[in-house]
């Protein structure tokens, strides 16, 4: 960049004012200057000012030196220390009330617009809800607490409803980006607490997630009343795409070399939804505009994780944001899909041929006839580039054939070696277990 | 009864002195308040007179008439400062004087609405992928200055206007951001968009100059 820089400065600086140039122009300024002279007024208020400023250079303050670094010393811990300690408390500890009365009041002070308050309830419901995870990984959730963090949960959630509902009334579309923003929030969390609580036998956290999935429930019945345009919501995709691609610069050094490939790869897919929504935006306007909602909202789930350790260690990425196909890539899988049941297909073709059972062997013609028709109906679907047709074809095809394959493979069946099993077992159960395998002539199967 | 003594904090006031004005001027290229208004313009117009017309030609591509535009660029500062208004710091303003006056050479000339000036419209947006510090330097690494110096000129406007600030004035991401007024994040990629136009540009060029020379004279 350097060499860059400089070099197209230097080309840049080729081109000045010739000498004469530069003399002729400054004249005219000069002459001009002269035709409209500063009032006089100006002149001397100009000179008072400098004057007046002149006279107080500095501002002096005496304190007593005791009292001063008493007083220094008790601001610094009340309102430095305290406060930045207390970020990390949780319920039931000492400076838990510093955090929310204080910290997070001044916090809220300073969202000053009705769009800034959704964010700061949604901040504030996202935390809560990382207190209980926090709690119920060390064992300390207890009921009363538990029951405490789902009623602020809800409190913070009906906060942004009515914010939502107010800012709606003044701006409709930023209400509606807002709701994405908070809809996208409620996913993560909902996905994070469902994560803990399939993990956590006790269902520590099962209430909060019922007040988030209540919440996004109420969301998604309001959906139909957003309609940001699509401008609005380009504007609001660039800025979200700028931060995350800032985020994952910054994060780069901490994460995994497959992390890194897990979000380059998200960022990729996102550019390239953006890119269809501007391509669809000529044809259909409704449909570009789902189709950046859908990416914000992938957009805002990425951020999540790049930005929350805990989202990180609790769900992968690829549960939280799917790796979203590229129409080439489907078609490539429904390519290899058809090549492998191809294939498949010709191994139970020539199986059939030692099936001797005729319901059977009908069954099995059948399903090969299907299967053929299915395999023809994707590749013609493929060369009409309907992608959605070829990809139930080629589903279809490979259900049947599985079952197929199944039915005319030779079994592998285990036969119990009597000497490792146990003999309580198998006087109880009545069970064998396996140690030696034979095959079973497809009639005995049937 | 111990004594206990007093101390004093002093708190420089100095955000209007002369001798802040220096420092004013190393951190934004001000000019110092001291000498009467006069004296302080012309220092001015010495000083950036010649980087003011170069940002003119680059912006315009017409000589003649970026030397008219630096003229009404200091007609116009002087006017203010007539009515009474103070300068702080001369680069800065002088930059955004120009900047509204090369607009409205572009909408009086009429090639272009104001709307595609102001928002970009018609310009293609590309896409977001590499957006940060490194990719622009290696973009810009990657660059023939000699060349992309000539193609500057033939950029959409947007993007002339960000490169021409950033590259031959030598501006920062932040100052151009309060230039254009848009966001430090706007302008780092409206940055990265023109340099990935400008390699487009120079390879386009170069494949259509190896073209020219591969075609059989008849």
């Amino acid at each position: 960049m350097k060499s860059f820089d400089t070099d197209l400065k230097k080309y840049a600086e080729k081109m000045s004012l010739k000498a004469s140039e530069r003399r002729e122009l400054r004249e005219r300024v000069l002459s001009y200057m002269e035709y409209h002279p500063l009032p006089k007024q100006t002149v001397a208020q100009s000179e008072r000012t400098r004057e007046m400023m002149q006279s107080e250079p500095f501002i002096v303050f005496h304190f007593n030196a005791l009292y001063a670094r008493i007083a220094g010393g008790m601001f610094v811990v009340l309102l430095i220390m305290a406060p930045f300690v207390a970020e990390r408390s949780v319920p039931g500890d000492p400076l838990y009330l510093i955090k929310t009365g204080f910290n997070e009041t001044i916090q809220g002070q300073l969202a000053n617009s009705p769009y800034k308050k959704i964010e700061f309830e949604t901040k504030l419901m996202e935390r809560r809800i990382s207190e209980a995870r926090v709690l119920a990984s060390e064992g300390k959730l207890t009921q009363d607490v538990k029951t405490q963090i789902a009623e602020n949960v809800k409190e913070h959630t009906d906060a942004v409803k009515d914010g939502l509902a107010e800012l709606r009334t003044q701006d409709a579309e930023g209400a509606a980006i807002a709701e994405i923003a908070f809809n996208s929030s409620l996913e993560v969390q909902s996905m994070v607490l469902g994560a803990n609580d399939s993990t956590n036998s006790t269902s520590s956290i099962d209430s909060i997630l019922t007040v988030v999935n209540e919440a996004r429930e109420g969301v998604a019945s309001n959906k139909e009343n957003s309609n940001p345009s699509f401008e609005g919501l380009m504007a609001r995709v660039e800025l979200e795409t700028t931060r995350a691609y800032e985020l994952f610069v910054s994060i780069k050094d901490s994460t995994t070399p497959e992390e890194s490939i897990d979000i380059e790869r998200r960022l990729s897919d996102i550019d390239r939804l953006i890119g269809e929504a501007k391509e669809h935006y000529d044809t259909e306007i409704d449909g570009a505009v789902d189709d950046l909602i859908k990416t914000l909202g992938l957009t805002q789930k990425l951020i999540a994780f790049m930005t929350d350790i805990n989202v990180r260690q609790t769900v992968t990425l690829e549960s939280l944001v799917p790796v979203v196909l590229s129409d080439q890539e489907r078609i490539d899988i429904v390519k290899t899909g058809i090549e492998a049941i191809s294939g498949t297909k010709a191994d139970v073709e020539e199986r059939l041929t030692t099936v001797e059972d005729a319901g059977v062997k009908a069954k099995v013609e059948d399903g090969v006839a299907q299967v053929a028709m299915l395999l023809i109906r994707a590749t013609t679907a493929l060369e009409t580039a309907d992608i959605v047709a070829a990809e139930v074809a080629i589903k279809e095809a490979n259900a049947i054939i599985t079952d197929l394959d199944l039915l005319t493979k030779p079994v592998e069946v285990t036969v119990p070696d009597e000497t490792f099993v146990p003999e309580e077992q198998n006087e109880e159960t009545g069970t064998t277990t396996a140690t030696t395998t034979a095959t079973i002539p497809e009639e005995e199967v049937e | 009864m111990k004594e206990v003594g007093f101390f004093t904090v002093i708190l420089y006031n100095g955000f209007h002195m002369a001798e802040s004005n220096n420092k004013a001027k190393r951190k934004t290229g001000g000019v110092p308040k001291e000498g009467s208004h006069e004296d302080r313009f012309l220092k001015a117009f010495d000083e950036y007179s010649n980087a003011l017309f170069r940002h003119a030609v680059y912006r315009l591509s017409d000589r003649e008439r970026a030397i008219e535009i630096v003229h009404d660029t200091f007609t116009k500062v002087w006017t203010y400062i007539r009515s009474g208004h103070e300068i702080d710091s001369y680069k800065p303003f002088l930059y955004k004087v120009m900047n509204n006056l090369v607009i409205d050479e572009y909408r009086r000339r009429k090639e272009f609405s104001l709307d595609a000036i102001l928002s970009g419209e018609g310009v293609d947006e590309g896409t977001f992928d590499e957006l940060h510090e490194g990719s622009i330097e290696e973009l810009a690494f990657s660059l023939d200055a000699k060349k992309a110096s000539l193609l500057i000129g033939d950029l959409p406007l947007v993007y002339r206007e960000v490169l021409t600030l950033r590259f031959v004035d030598g501006l920062g991401p932040k100052e151009i951001s309060d230039l254009i007024e848009e966001s430090e994040n706007v302008v780092s990629v409206r940055i990265h968009r023109a340099l990935k136009i400008l390699r487009d540009m120079i390879q386009k060029s170069e494949a259509d100059a190896a073209a020219k020379r591969l075609k059989p004279t008849p």
